[in-house]
């Protein structure tokens, strides 16, 4: 599906000093508007509803990439206007993947906002991780079993276990995954990315990893049925 | 919009194919053609050969 640009995204002046008279002038107008009728209309109307939808888009984007810029090694006016296109673009195009499952339910800008906030949450932390190692190690070493203070005893016993766990319970990839995503916290979304899979998948492989994890501990004796320590 | 990988992902994904066994020609084909590597992982994960899970998860004619 061809993007309309409305405009080019807005300068970074613009976005710090002039954002929220914006947003708050644009959206009043917005909120009048059809758009649903008018995303689903053909010719001119259309045309006009996407380029509405596309400012709107940029308006949000803008915001949200703003507010999380800090997060960039590279936060000059040129890459966030970059960023702010892309997001715009990309939400664009989920925002009218799912235009059919709008149930206003909430006014069609806060619908249409979401769209823009996640896309600007995801690119912001894939370019965060661009350039940084994202490993995908297995466990090699189990953890110290020296409990040290005695308090610390119980804790240590279970964090032995759990290694142990980690090798009986779980296969190689189930392992990298864990680690990956719960030690090393590498961002899921832009670990799916990386493996060209879904973040549905890695959550699902996150549930089966916790299900066998509390299967061993319960077994052996670590946890109790309700998965509190025993 | 965003088409192809960028390519240090394509190298990050050949990288592990080839740790999970892979050839490194399959591990590039398979990497540059978007195939998901978390499907093909645990796919040995579960006793297929890469070779195997490759087919499944990506059966061309040619096979692997």
């Amino acid at each position: 599906m061809p993007i309309i640009r409305s405009e080019p995204a807005p300068s970074l002046d613009r976005i710090e000093s002039a954002r929220h008279k914006d947003i708050d002038r644009d959206t009043h107008t917005d909120i009048a508007f059809d758009w649903v009728a008018g995303l689903n209309a053909t010719g001119r109307e259309r045309e006009d509803a996407l380029r509405r939808l596309h400012a709107l888009m940029v308006r949000a984007a803008g915001h949200q990439v703003w507010r999380l810029r800090g997060l960039l090694a590279d936060d000059s006016p040129g890459t966030i206007e970059d960023i702010v296109n892309l997001v715009a673009d990309d939400a664009m195009t989920a925002l009218l993947g799912k235009l059919d499952t709008f149930e206003g339910r909430s006014r069609f800008t806060t619908w249409a906002f979401k769209f823009a906030i996640y896309q600007a949450g995801n690119e912001v932390r894939r370019r965060q991780w661009q350039h940084r190692q994202v490993e995908l190690r297995d466990v090699a070493t189990p953890a110290d079993p020296s409990p040290g203070p005695e308090h610390h005893a119980e804790a240590g016993d279970l964090a032995v276990e759990l290694s142990r766990a980690m090798h009986a319970a779980l296969t190689p990839h189930q392992r990298r995954i864990a680690v990956a995503l719960l030690v090393d916290e590498v961002p899921i979304d832009v670990l799916a990315e990386r493996l060209a899979t879904t973040r549905g998948a890695l959550y699902k492989t996150l549930h089966d990893v916790r299900s066998r994890l509390r299967a061993h501990l319960v077994a052996s004796g670590h946890l109790d049925s309700q998965g509190g320590i025993a | 919009m965003r088409c192809e990988p960028a390519r240090d992902v394509i190298e990050w994904r050949r990288q592990r194919l080839i740790e999970a066994g892979f050839l490194p020609v399959q591990a590039m084909d398979l990497a540059r053609d978007r195939v998901d590597v978390h499907a093909l992982m645990g796919l040995i994960d579960r006793g297929c050969s890469p070779a195997l899970a490759a087919r499944i998860l990506v059966p061309t004619p040619e096979g692997w």
